[in-house]
């Protein structure tokens, strides 16, 4: 389904990613680890279109969508959520999640103004449904920068769910959260975002990654270095190198 | 309603539409110091047709709409690529550069004996359309407040309807709109030329209220006086401008003991209002707790 | 050719004051992200503080100097103090409606104590001028630029050789970062326009002694020009706010040759309306980069 090709990107002088290329199939939930800095957000941004790659492509349905435009793209069915946590923090939780919504090819400025009654009646439920999803329907009137960072967390994946892409990209989805919330997380990842949705889960913990995903690809300084198995993958010895260093040894 | 009354509420209503206009691409995440230069526009495209070319007023109102419409798509293509304080510099020269084009513009044509149109600095006087159709000045007044309430109109049934969300989103997080499939420069550009109409629309009523309009009326001073009467009077609701633009014109007009030290008391009152409310007064959040407050009475 | 050079050696003079003006811009940009639409209002008023020891009670030269910049300085604190270190670091346009509030503020002082649209400023304590071939040299320009040229040199030495000048650049990158590191970023901020009211201080005395003359307007006009230096040579840097200035000057005066009055003004706001929507970084600059945060610095 998603066909990345040997994408380059730099930053200036730093060759953020070399060559990476992954072929993700339909129904596939790949984790995506590795130390900081060794290009995760990069790629996401690079394959959602808010960056331009420097070379390779990437193919979704076939099509190239490099240069697209982020609007383009997501409007194709990938969406995505942000590691340092984006919502509209001035408009209430429901609010939130119908934003999310408003971007779709359903609607468009005829409507946007004037409203359509069926297209309207089931955007509101999925929002509504979306928030009984992740436990948010009591806030959903509160201002989102009122609310405490786990339940952010699960409002953007109440945006994902009400949005329902074919493809979805979870940028570190427990960042900042203690191992219970993370725990909580994962859980409910696994039971409402991932069954029959292709999803690409980067994180830096080990449980979530090991309880949601059946492939993890591990990338190391812009380059792709694993990509197997969650219980194979992390005791490859490159990958232990990469997290810990390598081992120094003495005569 | 005295002489005097009718002219501080027209003033007030036609300084409005240049404050809503502020408003509108504050709203879309703009910081615009130019909006003074489609008032102008207005003006003297609208002086143009009814004082030299004898056309009606409602053609003189749609043809300086459509030119500050117009020029407002232009300038909007052009600062795209800009925001935050680039954006407000770019507009600043661009408004700067029409007052000061504005007055090398010497065009006159004779009409009934009299040389009449734009004569650079000495302005652009004998916009007669009030004389000439018996139009008191509390007719005019009400023109004025019947497309005031008209815009308003508009605009509240947008921030009601999804366009008015997807605006927010726009100048809330382009970033993130944009990852949500929004476009975000077809909404940028829509807001900016619906912001250059009314701003136009301003200064068409304004030149035939006044009969006289020069270039340097048209400065920079009422540009970033319109920026914050949305900003004073809160950038939740399009009557927060109004609430600026109310608390300005009329509040200093009411206070005329304090002769002579009104900015001072002014300036100073906006200082601190703004310490406290850096939104504005009526701020998103509040303008969401009066809507919850009404829908549970 | 010879106007050509003449035109150029002036505008590098008055450019240089421009200089000055931009580099206060900067700096306080620079350090709080906001804009300070006082900055022009407090050196006019500091002027006109200047003007009137002059008048009544005849200062010296060197007096009026004094006290032109002591005026600045402490109108500068009033700004900053109510408009800048009293609003939330995050509510960008408040500030900056807020310094245009008080603007206002400062031009009714500046009326209501010199009534009057025009009044002498007292000459620069050097008169006369330099002819070097076919050129001329005023002698205020000359002081001006050696005094600009001074000032520059000590801001840079200021800025990176001092422990104070490591703090305000490591607020301007980031202020959470220099709390980490010990750094009070309002107490930073409070000195930098100190600073900055100095340098606008000095930069309005030269400008305002080589006209002989001050208005309430001074405030906007150097508004003006500080603005537009500091775009022209890219925000963010005191190179680039000279370069600015210089830009500016010889833009002016070859204009105001060549062109006549009219078109002086204007072909500046053109300039800097072409540069900004060609190379929003400015002349020096790179170009808004994705992650460059000033671009995307929202409402």
């Amino acid at each position: 389904m998603l066909s990345l090709e040997a994408i380059c990107k730099r930053f200036g002088d730093v060759e953020v990613l070399s060559g990476i290329s992954i072929d993700i199939k339909k129904g596939d939930i790949v984790g995506l680890v590795g130390p900081n800095g060794s290009g995760k957000t990069t790629l996401i941004n690079v394959v959602t279109g808010m960056h331009d790659a420097d070379a390779g492509r990437v193919l979704y349905g076939g099509r190239d969508i490099i240069g697209l435009g982020s609007h383009h793209i997501s409007r194709s069915g990938i969406a995505r959520t942000f590691q340092n946590l984006r919502l509209f923090p001035r408009m209430t939780v429901l609010e939130n999640v119908d934003a999310a919504q408003h971007g779709l090819p359903s609607y468009n400025l005829y409507q946007l103004m004037f409203g359509d009654r069926e297209v309207d009646k089931n955007h509101r439920q999925k929002s509504e449904w979306a928030l009984e999803q992740v436990g948010l329907v009591d806030e959903r009137d509160r201002l989102a920068k009122t609310l405490p960072l786990p339940q952010l967390r699960r409002l953007e994946i109440a945006r994902i769910l009400a949005r329902d892409p074919e493809l979805v990209f979870l940028d570190e989805p427990a960042g900042g959260m203690t191992p219970a919330e993370s725990e909580a997380m994962a859980m409910l990842i696994a039971d409402r975002v991932t069954p029959g949705r292709t999803s690409i889960v980067i994180e830096h913990k080990i449980n979530l990654i090991a309880q949601v995903c059946r492939r993890v690809c591990v990338l190391n300084a812009g380059i792709l270095i694993a990509d197997e198995k969650p219980d194979v993958v992390f005791s490859l010895p490159q990958v232990i190198e990469a997290y810990l260093g390598r081992r120094k040894v003495n005569a | 309603m005295s002489d005097y009354a009718v002219s501080i509420v027209s003033n007030m209503g036609m300084i409005a539409f240049i404050a809503l206009s502020a408003y509108v691409l504050l709203v879309v995440g703009n910081i615009s110091f130019g909006q003074q230069a489609y008032f102008g526009i207005g003006a003297y495209i609208s002086g143009v047709v009814t004082a030299m070319w004898g056309w009606p007023l409602w053609l003189a109102i749609v043809l300086g709409c459509a030119v500050a419409g117009s020029a407002a798509l232009v300038i909007g293509t052009l600062t795209l690529r800009l925001s935050g304080i680039y954006f407000a510099i770019a507009t600043l020269s661009f408004a700067e550069m029409i007052r000061l084009g504005l007055l090398s513009v010497h065009v006159q044509v004779e009409i009934d004996g009299e040389l009449v149109g734009p004569d650079g600095a000495e302005g652009f006087g004998d916009i007669r359309w009030i004389f000439e159709n018996d139009v008191t000045p509390f007719e005019f007044m009400t023109i004025i407040y019947v497309l005031l309430i008209g815009v308003l109109m508009v605009l509240v049934w947008v921030e009601r309807s999804r366009l008015g969300a997807v605006i927010r989103m726009v100048g809330g997080d382009p970033l993130l709109a944009q990852a949500q499939g929004i476009d975000v420069v077809f909404y940028r550009l829509l807001a900016t030329v619906f912001a250059g109409i009314i701003a136009g629309l301003g200064g068409c009523l304004y030149a035939h209220f006044t009969t006289y309009i020069e270039p340097n009326v048209f400065n920079v001073m009422l540009g970033v006086h319109s920026l914050a009467y949305g900003l004073i009077g809160g950038l939740g609701t399009a009557f927060g401008p109004l609430i600026g633009v109310g608390l300005d014109i009329g509040f200093l007009e009411g206070i005329r003991v304090f002769q002579g030290y009104r900015m001072i008391v002014f300036g100073g009152l906006v200082a601190v209002l703004l310490i406290f409310m850096p939104r504005g007064i009526l701020d998103e959040e509040r303008v969401h707790r009066i809507k919850r407050w009404l829908e549970r009475s | 050719m010879v106007d050509f050079i003449q035109n150029c050696i002036d505008g590098v003079m008055i450019g240089a004051a421009y200089g000055l003006l931009a580099i206060g811009f900067t700096i306080v940009f620079g350090v709080m992200r906001r804009l300070n639409l006082s900055f022009g209002p407090s050196i006019m008023l500091g002027a006109f503080f200047g003007t009137w020891a002059f008048l009544t009670l005849n200062a010296a030269p060197w007096m009026v100097v004094i006290i032109t910049i002591t005026g600045t300085v402490i109108t500068g604190i009033y700004v900053e103090r109510l408009c800048f270190w009293a609003i939330r670091r995050d509510a960008t346009i408040a500030s900056m409606v807020s310094s245009f509030a008080v603007w206002m503020q400062l031009e009714e002082v500046a009326i209501l104590m010199l009534p009057g649209r025009t009044y002498p400023f007292p000459e620069m304590f050097v008169s006369g001028g330099l002819n070097f071939g076919p050129f001329f040299f005023r002698a205020e320009h000359l002081t001006t630029l050696l005094i600009a040229v001074l000032m520059v040199v000590g801001i840079r030495l200021l800025l990176y050789r001092t422990a104070f000048g490591l703090a305000l650049r490591a607020v301007s990158e980031s202020p959470d970062a220099a709390k980490y590191m010990g750094v009070n970023p309002s107490r930073i901020i409070f000195w930098a326009f100190i600073l900055v009211s100095l340098i606008g201080g000095v930069a309005g005395y030269l400008l305002l002694a080589t006209d002989q003359q001050v208005t309430p307007y001074f405030g906007l006009w150097v508004t003006f020009k500080g603005l537009i230096a500091m775009m022209l040579g890219g925000m963010g840097s005191i190179s680039g706010a000279v370069i600015g200035g210089l830009v500016l000057g010889i833009i002016e005066t070859q204009t105001q040759w060549y062109l006549g009055n009219a078109f002086k003004d204007m072909s500046a706001y053109f300039v800097m309306f072409l540069v900004l929507v060609l190379r929003p970084g400015g002349l020096l600059g790179q170009g808004i980069v994705e992650r460059h945060d000033l671009a995307f610095r929202r409402v």
